[in-house]
Order: C-alpha cells, then structure tokens, then sequence
C-alpha cells in the first residue's frame, strides 16, 4: 500500500502536521457496536463546542450470506450524515485490506485532519488481527487517529454470545435439517 | 468536553507532538492537562534515599525529570490551561495508564514511532489503548 497524501481543498497547509490547533475535519469510521455510538456522543459534543466538519462513515464486514455486495444502514446512529463504504470481498484479510483502504482514502476524500475510530474491534477483524487493522490505519496516513473505546459493560463477548446461540437454536428448529 | 486530559511526557519527537496536540486540545475544551512522566528507578540516580519512594527521583538537584515538568507545565500555563504534573515511578505505558484512571481521564493523547518513513505504533501507544478506558488520540 501507498502512503496517502493529504490534498486540502482550499489549498492551505497539512491540517495533519499541525498539532497547535484543535480539530476541524473529522472523518468518524464507525459501525453498528456501543463504541459507534461512543464515538457519535464524542464527535457531537466536539461539534458543539470547538465546532468542526463532520464525515460519518459506516463500515461493516456484511453478513456471511450476503458476501460479494453488501450495503448496510447506519441505522439510529447519525443517519442524515452517513456515507457507506462497501465492503464486498470473500476473505478476512481482503475485507481488512478494503477497509483500511476505505477508511483512509475516505479522509484524504474529505480533507479529514483526524480519524475517528468508533468500532468494535473484535466484530469487525476478529480478535486477534484487532491491533493489526488499527496500526494499517495509522500507517497508511500520517494523520490523528482517535479510537474511542466501547462502554465495558457491553462490550464482552460472553455478554453477546448467549443471545447469539439462543437465536440461532431457535432458527434452526424450524429447519429439516441440521445446522453444522 | 474533555475535562481531563493526560500525556505523557518524555525526550522524543513523538511526545512533543502529542503534547502540542494535548495542549492544544484541552485549550479549546477547557480542561485540565495532566502531564506524565515516568520515571524508571533503576536509570534515576538516588538523591535523596532516605525518603519515600515516589519522592526519590525528584525536587531534589532538579534533574532531568523534572526539567522536562516544569517546561511543559510553564507552557502550559502560559497558554492559560489548568495543568498538574505527575512523576510516576513506572514504565511509560503504565504510569500513564494510572493517572489515566486516578484522575478519570476522557482523553489521552499518546505519540507514535516512525520507522523508515512510514509511521508505526510503538509498544507505548500499543499498550495505552491496550489498558486505558476512555478515549486513545495518536498523533
């Protein structure tokens, strides 16, 4: 991959060299998890205060059946500010690959002078390649990468998976033949 | 919005940069900047052994530490934000990821490496966001 190099529209200095002044572009990756809306509460209360540019960007890995072309809602997050990315490929690693791309080519797009990340780590590239999609961000562009985390207690997985299973049994019930 | 800010502070280009974005971050928001400097037992000439622990490695021949501290805070200061400084004795890592929590902190601002142009993260942004609850900025 290629270091991207931010172009500002209005021709001005690298908005993302400059520590000595406060955000003004801010591009939001985020997708359906508590650390999304974290990262939505944060980003509000920065546009009501110092005031900034805001580019919501949703990211998602799609359901299994619904690989090769997905487009998902951002739902009751922020939906008059939302641009999707789509994330379309077969693999883990692909996906990882787009997304990071995605997420980077989207702030040099807008301009951004920092990267908010407001996703659950562990839905979107699995647990262990978690450090990994967050350190491909921050090499790829030179600018501010903000991660905000999830709210803890909603955040562990044995909270989720129970429900996850009870789902599924259900679903599968009603089937002739078994899940594997 | 961020009533707490916490950096870290330390001898390289990478903590300068984020005490610049730190301090102009809690200057917008006003808050107040909390700015940490580990400081490692083992490098630290003793000074003054017959006190506690914590108060070992500082205020005493005004050392490197504490140079650093006081430079950061003046600026600080002079730029009209509330700062306190904290000399942990700990790993960089760890020593702000407990002011992190002692003072609830909403924000921490950390620096990352470079290595051959390209920018990396480093064991102590790595293990900051690692272990800290609240929001992670690397600049």
């Amino acid at each position: 991959m290629t270091k991207q190099t931010l172009t500002d529209p209005n021709g001005s200095a690298d908005h993302g060299t400059d520590e000595t002044r406060p955000f003004g572009r801010m591009l939001v990756a985020i997708d359906e998890s508590p650390a999304a809306v974290g990262a939505v509460h944060l980003v509000a209360e920065w546009v009501e205060g110092p005031g900034a540019d805001v580019r919501f960007l949703q990211v998602s890995e799609g359901h299994r059946q619904e690989r090769g072309g997905v487009e998902t809602e951002l739902g009751a997050v922020a939906p008059q500010q939302a641009h999707h990315l789509m994330v379309s490929a077969s693999t883990l690693g692909a996906r990882n690959r787009q997304l990071v791309r995605g997420i980077a080519d989207a702030a040099a797009d807008f301009g951004a002078d920092v990267i908010v990340l407001g996703f659950d780590r562990p839905r979107l590239a699995g647990h262990r390649l978690a450090p990994s999609l967050r350190e491909q961000i921050m090499r790829l562009t030179d600018l501010p990468v903000l991660v905000v985390p999830s709210p803890k207690p909603d955040t562990k997985r044995h909270h989720r998976l129970p429900d996850l299973h009870r789902h599924e049994e259900r679903a599968d019930s009603d089937r002739p033949y078994a899940h594997v | 919005m961020f009533r707490s800010v916490v950096v870290g502070a330390a001898d390289s280009e990478g903590a300068e940069r984020a005490f610049r974005r730190a301090l102009a971050l809690t200057q917008a928001t006003g808050g107040t900047l909390h700015i940490v400097a580990a400081i490692d037992g083992k490098k630290e000439p003793k000074r003054a052994p017959w006190l506690p622990e914590e108060f070992r490695y500082t205020g005493f021949g005004a050392g490197a530490t504490d140079w650093l501290l006081m430079r950061l805070a003046k600026e600080a200061s002079d730029a009209q934000v509330d700062v306190a400084t904290h000399p942990v004795l700990d790993d960089p890592a760890g020593a702000i990821a407990r002011v992190a929590a002692d003072e609830g902190a909403d924000l921490v601002v950390v620096g990352s490496g470079s290595a051959h142009g390209a920018r990396r993260l480093a064991h102590v942004p790595k293990a900051v966001m690692d272990h800290v609850g609240c929001a992670v900025l690397v600049v």
